[in-house]
């Protein structure tokens, strides 16, 4: 055996790696081999060497960091964790597109400016066209709105057109129970203490008529804003919701640019519903006023003849053919006291939709 | 110098079975029982303390993820060493790749800078009997250790540095054992070579 084979050997050799036969052989080898003797020693002294490198020690916090890591994964394995994140980006993503369509951009942007212009002190700007007197006391026209609105949203409409006013205090379509409405008058006195003090009413009033204003916000069931106000609650599930708000845009005054897309769309609105009649009827014992006036519509041949009954009024509605519409007005006038027929447009639909207030004669 | 005979059962097995559950208390004990050896034998190949480091975490967690696949046929340390080899193999190819972008650079020319020569950056005070000599004998080896090939490199770290068996040895790295004997004997041949160019009389 040459040194070639004993030298391929040694490095096995110095760990005890051999076999018996291979280890004996070496060993022989070397007994005569200066020169592998000297590999050997090279080897050993190389190994050393190697094993003389100093250990390192780890970093004191190394573990720690390891198992923060590893209880995060066993917590939440990379497998699960990586299909949850995408289901909750796309749900996310899902809800922002719904949120965005439920509240029209249109819708909060008038929102926010609402308060702001009925917080302005343009106030008895605009004559009431159907309940008020020529130039009505600012005294005066308080109290006719304590009788007729009970809801604080009525408090807007002193800028605007009488009707409207009456109109919102009327939950027309009649699904308004008692109960609702007794709660309504209440908040209606509340506001109204605040109101009699000249300029504060602004603040108070803010809130409701945005609300009562905006429709996407009424058709939004999920608007948190409704159930701030008990009226809103109260008021009859949207049957048309636009087409009430779409008057009192109507008459407002043209300074609301902002909101043009939402008034374009309520103007919309009001051109496809029926044209709309509010009186006031000032009776003495009102139930008795309240057949008589069903008789007399009953007559006209008026549809869908609806009576809601509040603590000391009652509201009439019902759909008329325009024609019989001067005939009714003068019956109802035998039956009472009369306001809010003498500004009554000519009428170009051919159906009505006459809403009549029943109040006791002060 | 005679092979270490360790016991055979393996002193891991308790803790490991416990970990199949998913409980991560007793990975702790194997993570501070395992972790001094593994990142020696990490640094040692790759030469950087923090990329060492790196590189350890990373297999520990992976260990983790996959000790339901520990199926016992090795010791559990075998098995745990040669997860954080083959991360070291890739964590090297990384940074040669690395190295080789940073040269290109020329915003930001770092001339001479050589990571694998950077020595015991994490060793505190050096004992007071080590001598300059000694040091610089040792600098001079772990040099020597960084030229060789991976497949050397990881051979030597692995039987003279930590002394494990060629039995070993051969499951960490997945050969036979009379690869691992031939492959440790050119290993060390080239290692001398290297060490007898460097110190000129070795």
């Amino acid at each position: 055996m040459d040194c070639r084979d004993i030298k391929e050997l040694l490095s096995a050799y110095l760990d005890g790696a051999l076999s018996f036969e291979e280890k004996a052989r070496v060993e022989e080898h070397l007994k005569t081999c200066k020169e592998c003797s000297s590999n050997l020693a090279a080897l050993k002294e190389a190994v050393s060497q190697i094993k003389g490198l100093k250990e390192v020690e780890p970093p004191p916090l190394l573990a720690r960091r390891i198992m923060k890591t590893i209880k995060k994964e066993a917590r939440y394995p990379l497998r699960i964790r990586i299909p949850l994140q995408a289901a909750a980006m796309i749900a996310i993503a899902f809800t922002s597109i719904y949120l965005y369509k439920s509240f029209q951009p249109a819708a909060m942007k008038e929102a926010k400016e609402l308060p702001k212009e009925y917080a302005a002190p343009q106030a008895p700007s605009q004559p009431p066209t159907v309940v008020g007197k020529a130039g009505p006391t600012p005294e005066k026209e308080e109290a006719v709105a304590l009788r007729n609105a009970p809801a604080p949203a009525k408090q807007e409409a002193k800028t605007e057109d009488k009707r409207i006013l009456f109109f919102r205090a009327a939950p027309a379509r009649g699904k308004a129970a008692a109960p609702p409405a007794a709660k309504e008058e209440r908040m209606a006195d509340a506001a109204l203490k605040k109101e009699a003090r000249p300029m504060a009413p602004a603040q108070p009033s803010a809130n409701a008529p945005l609300i009562a204003e905006t429709p996407a916000m009424q058709a939004a069931p999920a608007a948190p804003a409704q159930a701030e106000t008990p009226v809103m609650a109260a008021a009859p599930p949207a049957a048309a919701p636009a087409a009430e708000v779409a008057l009192v845009e109507e008459k407002a005054p043209p300074a609301k640019k902002a909101s043009a897309g939402a008034m374009r769309m309520k103007v919309e609105s009001i051109e496809k519903g029926p044209m709309e009649v509010r009186l006031t009827l000032y009776v003495k014992d009102i139930d008795a006023a309240a057949k008589n006036v069903e008789d007399v519509l009953n007559q006209a041949g008026a549809a869908e003849i609806k009576t809601d009954s509040f603590k000391d009024r009652k509201i009439q509605s019902a759909f008329l053919s325009s024609q019989y519409l001067s005939r009714v007005i003068e019956k109802l006038k035998s039956i009472g006291e009369l306001k809010g027929a003498e500004a009554i447009p000519a009428q170009e639909k051919p159906s009505v939709r006459i809403i009549i207030g029943l109040e006791k004669k002060s | 110098m005679i092979v270490e005979q360790r016991p055979v059962p393996d002193e891991d097995a308790g803790l490991v079975s416990l970990c199949k559950g998913g409980a991560t208390g007793p990975f702790e004990t194997l993570v501070k029982r395992h972790q001094k050896k593994m990142l020696n034998i990490v640094y040692r190949m790759i030469g950087d303390y923090e990329e060492a480091c790196d590189v350890v975490q990373e297999a520990f967690v992976s260990a983790f993820k996959g000790i339901n696949g520990f199926e016992g046929k090795s010791r559990f340390s075998t098995w745990l060493y040669s997860i954080a080899i083959n991360q070291a193999r890739n964590r090297l190819k990384q940074m040669k790749a690395r190295r080789q972008f940073e040269a290109r650079s020329i915003d930001n020319p770092v001339p001479g800078r050589d990571r694998l020569i950077r020595l015991e950056p994490a060793s505190g005070d050096p004992p007071a009997a080590e001598t300059i000599e000694r040091k610089e004998i040792q600098s001079k080896v772990q040099e020597c250790i960084n030229t060789l090939e991976h497949g050397y490199r990881e051979i030597l770290v692995l039987r003279d540095m930590q002394g494990f068996s060629y039995d070993e040895i051969g499951s960490m790295l997945g050969l036979p054992e009379g690869t691992v004997r031939s492959r440790l004997f050119r290993a060390r041949e080239a290692f001398m070579k290297k060490m007898k160019s460097h110190l000129g009389d070795l």
